[in-house]
């Protein structure tokens, strides 16, 4: 395979957007990866960014805004051969921030890119979770009261297996994605790119400024050691095959005709913990044992081990 | 005989099971819990998935990837997980993902209250999502219908391609109950139609009252799946008669099979004039008023609709047609008598709805029937 992009749907990027070049070196990376494409799949986020899976002659899901790792989550559980793309920007990021949390937590073999360009650029250049307090944005003065977030630092510290920051210009970033997509385990890749549409409008950002950002604030480097586990799908079936056998429904037969076969009713009271369903439970074996039709009704308070709550 | 002794919980867990659910993902909420709890169980022994996601968002999210790779996987929560569970549902509505949502629903608005019944979101489930098109509800009455349905609900999403709701509540989910597994009536399980043409895979083609025909995400095939307004290939269209036909579709897919959706129990009494609808366990008061009434030489006729949405509507005007009146009993202030009296338009119509926490006693029904 040469490439992977789809000639039919050329990339449709603003002039001088970061994101194609992104998509191009995306490309290059699975052709020197030379992964089958029909065991490939691009999932992505609302957004540019969102628009990548239409580039690709690879299977494609794009969904709703910020959920793109759960619908790749889904998809790698269900069928552990594919290889996994993530793309999102730091507006996917921001709205999805408890499933970034949760993929890194979990350590699944799937590669998340954020293609952080600083702003929401299809909406109008409102400010992201990424926004400098400085830039001049579509929210006015908005973001002057908030701090951007550092996303390597975050998905550092809830347990990402290999992480790493790089600027959408950098000659290396096919080789970047590479070795994301060879870790095995859960790997972001930050890139750092210019919204020509609306951020660099009224920001000075340029390639330069973007290096001169990433020598500020260096790439975590990739493979974080302190970090290294299994990865999910292999603990999760390692653990559930020793999860014991299936229980099958307990069944009960008659045995013995009750003198008195009327309807009964049986109230048994008591303080929580007190084993008071299962106490239910016999009475109520006993008399599908005397060919009874039962059922148990609980007045199921949540508090445990307590009294009563609503 | 075999009589099993289980909540409806279980029971939904048990038909998951026999329908061929190989992955679950959810988020512990009461009184749904226990169908996690119990898919925990049962999926891992027989080599599925069963995973709870870091919130209810999630959770749908996990179900839409799976159900994308070829899983059939099932949800499980209440009230104010539908809430979060809605962007998802509309994105397995317009993208024809087959799910099965089971909604255990409790006493709403809002966190309302964890450990009461109600049918509080008998309308929510139909139209908690965006556009307007459709899904299939199933209201079960007791624990044997909650595994019943659970096998039925697969069978729909797995044909129709579109998300299917079981409509539980409190007092069916967390009430154990004995059934003679020997009594149950599963129907035979159905597949979603695997693509087999000769020609290139275009996802999303299909006859204009049909589901399109499926390949997994990860076969040899390549697949696109898209939450935005697409036409048949998977790309996003902005061509008004695409977006029309597919539009259609989505409610004609539903609408063709209707016969085959509708769902119901019935006891048509010989000279009546009163015919008594209901749903759920509502359903069961009603009968139980019914035949103290019938004692009492007063009998009355009564439908139990197990198929809520779409609404059966030729079933509704065909039964109600003999009847001078007609009386809707649900558990909440009048949900679904709306759809009754829209259907049965000129009818005269007699509500009684109770929303307390507690389930409507038969001598309530009584007296709204006997209150002409």
């Amino acid at each position: 395979m040469t490439s992977f992009l789809n000639t039919s749907r050329p990339p449709v990027f603003c002039p001088g957007c970061t994101h194609e070049r992104i998509t191009r070196s995306l490309d290059a990376a699975l052709v020197k990866l030379g992964v089958p494409d029909n065991k490939t799949v691009i999932v992505t986020d609302i957004g540019c960014s969102g628009l990548f899976d239409t580039f690709f002659n690879v299977h494609a899901l794009h969904g709703v805004h910020g959920r793109a790792l759960t619908y790749a989550a889904g998809l790698k559980l269900a069928d552990p051969s594919l290889n996994v793309i993530v793309t999102m920007g730091d507006g996917g990021m921001g709205i999805g921030g408890a499933h970034v949390l949760a993929a890194c937590r979990k350590n699944l073999d799937m590669t998340l890119i954020i293609l952080n360009n600083f702003n929401f650029g299809m909406t109008g250049g409102q400010y992201s979770a990424t926004t400098p307090s400085d830039a001049q944005v579509g929210s006015e003065f908005l973001n002057q009261a908030e701090i951007p977030m550092d996303i390597c630092g975050v998905v550092e510290s809830a347990g990402a297996t290999y992480v790493s920051r790089i600027s959408g210009h950098d000659e290396g970033l096919s080789d970047e994605l590479v070795a994301a997509m060879q870790h095995k385990g859960f790997s972001v890749v930050e890139t750092l790119g210019l919204c020509t549409g609306r951020y660099t409008k009224r920001n000075q950002l340029t390639p330069k400024v973007i290096d001169q950002m990433i020598a500020q604030r260096p790439s975590p480097g990739g493979v974080i050691e302190k970090n290294q586990r299994p990865e999910y799908g292999d603990r999760y079936r390692q653990l559930a095959v020793e999860k014991g056998k299936y229980p099958e429904p307990f069944i009960v037969r008659k045995q013995f005709d009750m003198p008195d076969a009327r309807r009964h009713e049986v109230v048994i009271l008591g303080s929580a913990g007190m084993r008071i369903v299962t106490a239910g439970d016999m009475v109520c074996f006993a008399g599908i044992s005397g060919g009874l039709n039962v059922s148990i009704k609980n007045d199921y308070n949540i508090t445990v081990l307590r009294g009563q709550s609503v | 005989m075999a009589f099993v002794f289980m909540e409806g919980n279980e029971a939904v867990a048990g038909g998951a099971m026999a329908a061929g659910c190989n992955f679950f993902a959810g988020y512990p909420i009461t009184p749904a819990t226990t169908i996690f709890n119990n898919m925990l169980q049962m999926l891992p022994p027989k080599g599925g998935v069963c995973i709870q996601g870091e919130d209810e968002i999630a959770s749908m999210g996990y179900c839409i990837g799976a159900s994308m790779a070829g899983k059939k996987v099932l949800t499980a929560t209440s009230g104010p997980g539908i809430s979060l569970y809605s962007e998802h549902i509309s994105f397995a509505i317009g993208s024809e993902i087959p799910l099965v949502i089971a909604n255990v629903q409790r006493l709403g608005p809002s966190t309302g209250s964890a450990t009461r019944g109600a049918d509080s979101d008998i309308q929510f489930m139909r139209w908690g999502s965006t556009s307007g098109a459709p899904v299939i509800v199933l209201a079960p009455k007791d624990a044997k219908d909650c595994l019943e349905l659970t096998v039925h609900a697969f069978n729909f999403a797995e044909e129709f391609r579109c998300p299917v709701f079981i409509a539980s509540n409190k007092e069916i989910g967390m009430t154990k109950e004995s059934f003679d597994m020997d009594d149950l009536n599963l129907p035979p399980i159905v597949a979603r139609t695997p693509y087999t043409g000769p020609g290139p895979y275009v996802p999303f083609a299909a006859d204009p009252d049909k589901a399109p025909a499926f390949l997994p995400i990860g076969g040899k095939t390549l697949v696109r799946q898209t939450s935005s307004t697409h036409g048949p290939d998977g790309y996003i269209t902005i061509d008004p008669q695409v977006i029309a036909d597919m539009q259609q579709r989505l409610h004609t897919k539903l609408d063709a099979a209707m016969d085959r959706i509708t769902l119901y129990e019935e006891n048509l009494v010989p000279d009546t004039d009163t015919l008594v609808i209901s749903y759920g366990l509502t359903s069961r008061a009603v009968a139980d008023a019914a035949a103290t009434l019938a004692g009492r030489g007063r009998p009355v006729s009564t439908l139990s609709l197990k198929t809520l949405w779409p609404v059966p509507e030729t079933l509704l005007q065909e039964k109600a047609a003999p009847f001078k009146r007609i009386v809707v009993i649900e558990m909440n202030l009048g949900q679904y008598v709306n759809e009754i009296r829209r259907v049965l338009c000129g009818k005269p119509v007699d509500f009684y709805g109770q929303m307390n926490g507690i389930l409507i006693p038969p001598a309530k029904i009584m007296e709204a029937i006997e209150n002409d």
